[in-house]
């Protein structure tokens, strides 16, 4: 879907933030960025995207890039309008197109999600988890090929996290919608990601990268192993902390 | 219903318990009511001349709300200007501190001089002194918009029109109303501040104007009655835009 080529990424302060990226994206890939604070996963996801500009390299996208709309894009906070209900803030990417169906497609995606009930509702009266949910839905809306998410469960509680990744899960497998997912967590990696590819710090590189069928559950035995793979490739990699 | 709630009643007590003690020294002191009249001597002044006195209150807030709207629409698209681009920001920015920063009684003459109209001089005045606050805190406001929802918007292929419409704009609305709120009470300082300076009588003269001519007559009630009632008017431009602000950002929360 799409290539990372002998990408650098410098800040204005002179900081690398990102050197010699090399990555390939393929259709239907679960992918997980995987790495401590400050090794510009972050940057990485902004930088394909679109938002950032790279300062060697580039991204290569094999169908052309994407059209407005065809990025989902959920970040760590939910980051709604909070003027807007559900909602509106779920029609925004078909509204800023001026898509008709804007809210009849809004709705169906906020049923998927489990908020049929609260399309009315304002953010600052939803909870945490209901937030993101309602983030989730605006990135699927418009029905993307590629969905980028920068650590969108850090900020939740475990009970949370554990039912929305299960909610992630099945809404991109049904969609056939391919994800880049950005996390700190080892067993988010583990749990969610199809690839994990792991990132060292300053400047943010590839350090290594892991491939396998995900248990999709977490007391299955192949789970609990591919956490202990990747503490062992963390220990092993001597990591700047 | 708290009806009965200190907050509520309070401030009627104490006010009516304060014009009381006020009453009871002016009587008691024997002060003549050329220095200090009491309660019922202004009362009996406002009566006296109660429709004259309407009309000056009604003209000082016409031009009071001509510059609040003035600096309103001033400030809104000067700070969406400045938002849209640097080089606005940059060019702009100077004229509206050097603006500030300059006493309006100092600029004033120069505006009647240009100005021939009084009531538009005076609504220029009045403007210069309530355009900052709503000006600079529409300029936060803007400025404020959280970078992950100018990120989306750019994603989805939002035009600058629909950025500031859609999100710049209603993220910056608290700031912009705490301006206001600011501006409003200046808007009223800079209409007495220009009836005084600008010093126009005749029928259509304010109540800062009546101000001037009792003191000159040594008609100290009917300065108090007209003292308070701009402070009445004070008092409920505040109240107005308190209850917009809640009304408007009890819908965004």
């Amino acid at each position: 879907m799409l290539q990372v080529r002998a990408l650098d990424k410098r800040y204005d302060t002179g900081t690398l933030a990102l050197s010699g990226i090399d990555l390939s994206v393929n259709q239907g890939d679960f992918l997980v960025l995987l790495g401590p604070s400050g090794c510009g996963k972050s940057t990485l996801l902004r930088l394909i995207a679109g938002l950032e500009a790279p300062s060697a390299g580039g991204v290569i996208w094999s169908a052309g890039r994407p059209a407005p709309g065809g990025i989902g894009y959920v970040f760590q906070e939910p980051t709604l309008m909070p003027w807007a209900t559900a909602l509106r803030n779920t029609a925004l990417p078909l509204s800023l197109r001026g898509a008709p169906d804007a809210e009849t497609r809004a709705e169906r995606m906020l049923a998927q999600v489990g908020l049929a009930d609260f399309a009315q509702a304002r953010p600052g009266t939803l909870s945490g988890g209901m937030r993101m949910r309602v983030s989730i839905a605006r990135a699927l809306v418009s029905n993307p090929k590629l969905l980028l998410m920068d650590e969108p469960f850090a900020a939740l509680d475990e009970f949370t996290r554990h039912r929305l990744q299960d909610e992630l899960l099945a809404l991109t497998k049904s969609r056939g919608c391919t994800t880049i997912f950005v996390t700190h967590s080892l067993y988010e990696a583990a749990y969610l990601a199809s690839r994990i590819v792991l990132m060292s710090p300053r400047p943010g590189r590839i350090a290594a990268e892991f491939t396998g069928q995900p248990g999709h559950d977490r007391l299955d035995e192949a789970y609990m192993t591919r956490v202990g793979a990747l503490t062992r490739a963390l220990r092993d990699l001597h990591l700047p902390g | 219903m708290k009806v009965f709630s200190a907050g509520t009643w309070a401030p009627f007590i104490s006010f009516l318990a304060s014009l009381a003690l006020w009453q009871a020294a002016v009587r008691l002191t024997h002060v003549p009511p050329y220095l200090v009249p009491g309660p019922i001597a202004i009362a009996q002044a406002f009566w006296a001349d109660a429709s004259g006195l309407l009309r000056a209150l009604v003209a000082t807030l016409s031009v009071t709300f001509a510059a609040l709207l003035a600096a309103v629409i001033l400030g809104v698209a000067l700070a969406c200007g400045m938002a849209a681009s640097r080089w606005a920001k940059a060019a702009i920015e100077p004229w509206a501190v050097i603006l500030q920063v300059t006493p309006v009684v100092a600029i004033a003459p120069l505006i009647i001089v240009w100005i021939g109209d009084p009531f538009t001089a005076m609504v220029v005045c009045a403007t210069v002194v309530a355009f900052f606050p709503v000006f600079s805190n529409t300029v936060s406001g803007l400025a404020a918009t959280p970078r992950e929802l100018l990120d989306l918007f750019r994603l989805n292929g939002a035009s600058p029109m629909q950025e500031i419409l859609l999100l710049r704009l209603p993220a910056a609305l608290p700031y912009f109303l705490a301006g206001l709120r600011v501006s409003g009470g200046l808007a009223l300082v800079g209409a007495v501040v220009a009836e005084f300076v600008t010093g126009a009588g005749g029928v259509a003269s304010g109540l800062a104007f009546r101000i001037l001519e009792a003191g000159y007559r040594l008609q100290v009630p009917r300065m108090f009655a007209a003292l308070a009632l701009l402070s009445a008017a004070g008092l409920a431009i505040n109240a107005i835009l308190s209850l917009l602000t809640r009304r408007l950002l009890a819908r965004s929360t």
